[in-house]
C-alpha cells in the first residue's frame, strides 16, 4: 500500500512539473512566435546541409529570427509540403526545386513575392522570370545551376583534338574520334524522369524546338541527332538507365570523354582522378546555347507571417550572402552585382555563367502541365534512343499521351 | 472480505433458517447483479478484447481505402491539399483510364509480368523443394542459404541486379560473352524487348525462397506410407510426382499461387529501382504507373483510380486464396 501511495504522490509531482513546463513552453512559444520561422528543404547530405546551416546562422544572427529547420529527401519534399498543407502545419519558408514552384503556386501554397513585399532588386530579370507562374514571380532564387559540356582534356590531347566542339557536327565527329574500346565519346543521363528531359532540353531548345508541342519537326530532328550518336557507338546504349550522377560517375571514372552535366557536380568532382575542362553545350550552328535553369528557390507559404518572412528573405538576398551561397553550392549567382567577385573565387564556374545568358524556363508556358509533358517526352526519348520507335512515331504518341487525345 | 466469504458460504446452505430471511431480502438484488455480470462478461467483454483490432482495422485499412476511393472520383490538384476541396467528377477518372493507351498496355504488362514470374517461381521453387526433400549432407545449411534472397531488402536486391544486368560492365554479360554463349552483349535493361525479361528474372529470383519454403514444409508433412505404397506398386518417379505428390499438395499449391499473385501484381520497388518502368515504358506496370500519375504528374485522381483497380485485382485473387484455404482445412478435417 505504501508503495502505491508513494507512486501516486510521485505521479502527481511529475504531472505538476510537466504542466508547468508545458505552460512555460506555451508562454515562450507565444512570445517567440513572431521571431521564429519554420523551413523545409531537401539538403540531406552533409555538405549541402552544412552550407544551409551556415547561411541560417548568418541571417539569424543578423535579424534575430530563429529558424526551425526540417529536411527531407529530395523526392519527398513536395509530398511533405502537401501533407503539411492538409494538416494546416505548412512551414513558413520552403526551399524547393525551382521546377516545383509552378505546382505549389498554382495550388495556392506559396504566395507571389510581391505579396510578401519582396521586390527582388538587383536580381537578373531573365533569371527571375524563369520562376514565373502566370506572369507573377513566386520565388526568390539566390543562385541557379545549369548544364555544360565537360570534357576530358587528356583524352582530347591524345585524340589530337585541340579545341572543344561548338557545333553539333563537331560534337558528333569528336565523340566518334574519342571513342575507343573502353571509352565512350559522350555521356548524358536519359532516365525516364524529369532528369532525362532536363538533360535533353539543350538539344531540343537549341534546335528551335520546345516542350509545348512535343511532335514538332525540330524536336524530331533533335532526337534523331541524339540517336545518331548512339548509332555511331559514341554514346552507350545504357544511357537510358543512367541518372545524372551515373553519367557523371562514368565521366569521372574515365569511361567517357565528354559529359552533358550540371554545375552541381563541381564540388564532388574537385580533386578527381581525371583532368577536365568545361564549356558550353554545342548547338546546331554554334550559336548561343539555350539551357534549362535548375537549383533551389525560396518560396513563402500562404500561412507564413509575411513581415518576418520578408525580413529574413531580405537578409538571404544581401549581396555577400548571395555570393557565399553561390560559392558554397556551385551556383551561378542571380545578382549581377556579385558576378565579378564570384568569377574571381570560382573560375571553373565561368562556362556556366556564359550559358545562363540563354537560360530558358521549363515551366513558364506549361506551368502545372509541365510534369505531364516532361514524363511523356522522356518516355519518347527512351523509345528513340533504344531504337524501339522512330522519332516521329514516338513523339506523336507522346503528344497524344500528354494532351490526353 | 472475510465477512463476505462467510456470507457466501451461508448462502449456499438454504436450509439455514436465519439466512432464509436474508435471502428473501437480497434475492432481487442478487439476480440483477448476476444479470449485470452476464451482460458484462458475455456481451461487452468480448468487444473490449476486439476493440484494439477493430480500431486498428478502421484506422489502418478502412480509412485509407475509403480515402483512396474518394480521391479516385475527384479531380485532385495541388490546391486540394490546402483547401481540402476537390471537384467531384464521378467515374470520369476510370473512364479516362480505359481510353489511355499507356494504362491499357500497363495492365497487359502487369499480366505478363505476373504470369511469367509466378510460373518461374512456383516451378523452380517446387523443383528445389523436391531436391532438398531427399536430405543429403549439408542440405539444411544449403536450404537456409536459399532463403537469403527473401531476407534481403528489395532495394538491395534490385540495385545489385541492376549492376549485374549492366550492358557494358555487368557480370551477366561478361559471363555470357566470355563463355561464347552469346555473340554480343545483351542489352538486358537498356532495350525495350529485354527489359521485361530482366525484370521477370529478378522477380523470380526474389520469389523462389517463398514457394520453396512452403512446398518443402508441405512435402515434409506428406504421409510416408502412401509414397512407399506407390513406390512398391512400381510407380516411376514422374508418376509419383504427378499422380501422388502433386494431388496431395493441391490446396497448398493453391495457397502459394494466390499469395504469390497478390504479391506480384503490386510489385513496385523492384521495378522502380531496376528500370524505373523504362526504357520507354517497357516495364511500366499498374503499380509504377499509379506512382507516376500521382507523384510525378501530380495527378492524384487518376493515380488513386489505378490503385483501386489494382486492389480489385488483388482482392479477386484473395477470394481464391480464402477458398482454397478453406478447402485445405476441410481436407484436413476429413483426414
Amino acid at each position: 500500500m505504501a508503495n502505491i501511495g508513494r507512486r501516486t504522490v510521485g505521479g502527481h509531482r511529475v504531472l505538476l512539473v510537466s504542466a508547468s513546463v508545458l505552460a512555460l513552453g506555451l508562454g515562450m512559444g507565444a512570445q517567440a512566435r513572431a521571431a521564429t520561422l519554420t523551413t523545409i528543404d531537401y539538403f540531406t547530405e552533409a555538405t549541402g546541409s552544412a552550407a544551409i546551416e551556415k547561411m541560417f546562422k548568418t541571417c539569424s544572427d543578423a535579424t534575430g529570427i530563429q529558424i526551425d529547420r526540417q529536411k527531407v529527401p529530395y523526392p519527398e519534399l513536395v509530398q511533405k509540403v502537401l501533407q503539411a498543407a492538409s494538416s494546416n502545419s505548412l512551414p513558413d519558408l520552403i526551399l524547393m526545386d525551382n521546377s516545383d514552384a509552378a505546382q505549389l503556386a498554382a495550388g495556392g501554397i506559396i504566395v507571389p513575392m510581391a505579396d510578401v513585399g519582396e521586390t527582388l532588386d538587383g536580381f537578373d530579370p531573365s533569371l527571375v522570370s524563369v520562376g514565373n507562374y502566370k506572369g507573377k514571380n513566386y520565388t526568390m532564387q539566390p543562385g541557379v545551376n545549369t548544364l555544360g559540356l565537360w570534357y576530358n582534356t587528356d583524352m582530347f590531347k591524345a585524340a589530337g583534338i585541340d579545341k572543344p566542339p561548338t557545333t553539333w557536327e563537331e560534337l558528333r565527329a569528336d565523340a566518334k574520334k574519342l571513342t575507343t574500346k573502353d571509352v565512350y565519346g559522350l555521356a548524358f543521363p536519359a532516365v525516364a524522369t524529369e532528369e532525362g528531359t532536363f538533360h535533353a532540353s539543350p538539344f531540343i531548345w537549341s534546335n528551335g524546338g520546345d516542350f509545348q508541342t512535343l511532335n514538332s519537326q525540330n524536336n524530331i530532328d533533335a532526337l534523331n541527332y541524339m540517336k545518331s550518336l548512339i548509332d555511331d557507338g559514341s554514346v552507350s546504349k545504357s544511357v537510358v538507365t543512367w541518372t545524372g550522377d551515373d553519367s557523371n560517375d562514368q565521366f569521372m571514372a574515365g569511361r567517357s570523354a565528354m559529359l552533358i552535366g550540371g554545375s552541381w557536380h563541381l564540388k564532388a568532382n574537385e580533386g578527381g582522378a581525371i583532368h577536365y575542362d568545361i564549356t558550353s553545350i554545342p548547338t546546331p550552328k554554334g550559336d548561343q546555347v539555350k539551357v534549362p535553369v535548375g537549383g533551389e528557390a525560396w518560396g513563402v507559404s500562404t500561412t507564413a507571417d509575411k513581415a518576418t518572412a520578408k525580413t529574413y528573405l531580405d537578409c538571404l538576398a544581401l549581396d555577400p550572402n548571395v555570393l557565399s551561397w553561390a560559392v558554397n553550392g556551385s551556383y551561378v549567382p542571380a545578382k549581377k552585382a556579385v558576378l565579378e567577385d564570384f568569377k574571381k573565387q570560382k573560375a571553373d564556374m565561368i562556362p556556366f555563367i556564359s550559358s545562363t545568358a540563354g537560360a530558358t524556363s521549363r515551366t513558364a508556358v506549361l506551368a502545372t502541365d509541365y510534369p505531364k509533358y516532361s514524363s511523356a517526352f522522356s518516355a519518347a526519348e527512351q523509345a528513340v534512343l533504344t531504337g524501339a520507335k522512330d522519332a516521329k512515331t514516338a513523339l506523336d504518341e507522346a503528344e497524344a499521351q500528354a494532351t490526353g487525345k | 472480505m472475510l465477512r463476505l466469504r462467510w456470507m457466501r458460504r451461508k448462502l449456499r446452505q438454504p436450509e439455514s433458517k436465519d439466512l432464509a430471511v436474508i435471502d428473501s431480502i437480497k434475492a432481487p438484488d442478487a439476480v440483477s447483479v448476476r444479470r449485470n455480470t452476464y451482460v458484462w462478461t458475455r456481451r461487452l467483454l468480448p468487444w473490449t478484447f476486439m476493440a484494439p483490432a477493430i480500431a486498428f482495422l478502421l484506422f489502418m485499412f478502412a480509412y485509407p481505402l475509403f480515402s483512396n476511393v474518394q480521391m479516385s472520383v475527384q479531380h485532385v490538384t495541388v490546391g486540394s491539399f490546402l483547401t481540402g476541396i476537390a471537384d467531384y467528377v464521378g467515374f470520369d477518372n476510370y473512364v479516362d483510364l480505359f481510353h489511355d493507351p499507356l494504362f491499357l498496355s500497363s495492365l497487359q504488362r502487369t499480366a505478363v509480368f505476373t504470369v511469367f514470374s509466378i510460373a518461374g517461381q512456383m516451378s523452380i521453387g517446387m523443383g528445389l523443394a523436391l531436391f532438398f526433400w531427399r536430405a543429403f549432407p549439408l542440405s539444411t545449411a544449403l536450404r537456409a542459404l536459399m532463403l537469403v534472397p527473401w531476407l534481403l531488402p528489395l532495394v538491395v536486391s534490385a540495385t545489385i541486379w541492376q549492376w549485374m544486368f549492366d550492358l557494358d560492365s555487368g557480370v551477366i554479360n561478361y559471363v555470357l560473352t566470355s563463355l561464347n554463349i552469346v555473340p554480343d552483349r545483351v542489352p538486358w535493361i537498356t532495350s525495350v524487348s529485354f527489359a521485361m525479361i530482366a525484370t521477370v528474372i529478378t522477380n523470380i529470383w526474389v520469389g523462389i525462397p517463398f514457394s520453396m519454403a512452403v512446398f518443402y514444409s508441405g512435402l515434409q508433412s506428406l504421409p510416408r506410407e502412401i509414397l512407399e505404397a506407390a513406390e512398391l506398386d512400381g510407380a516411376s518417379k514422374w508418376q509419383r510426382f504427378w499422380m501422388v505428390i502433386l494431388p496431395m499438395l493441391g490446396p497448398l499449391t493453391g495457397i502459394v499461387f494466390t499469395l504469390s499473385v497478390t504479391y506480384t501484381v503490386k510489385v513496385f520497388d523492384l521495378i522502380f529501382i531496376l528500370t524505373g518502368g523504362g526504357p520507354a515504358n517497357a516495364t511500366q506496370t499498374l503499380a509504377t504507373y499509379a506512382y507516376q500519375r500521382s507523384f510525378r504528374n501530380f495527378d492524384w485522381g487518376h493515380g488513386a483510380a489505378i490503385g483501386n483497380i489494382l486492389i480489385l485485382i488483388a482482392l479477386g485473387f484473395a477470394y481464391f486464396y480464402l477458398r482454397s484455404y478453406r478447402q485445405s482445412l476441410q481436407k484436413e478435417g476429413a483426414d
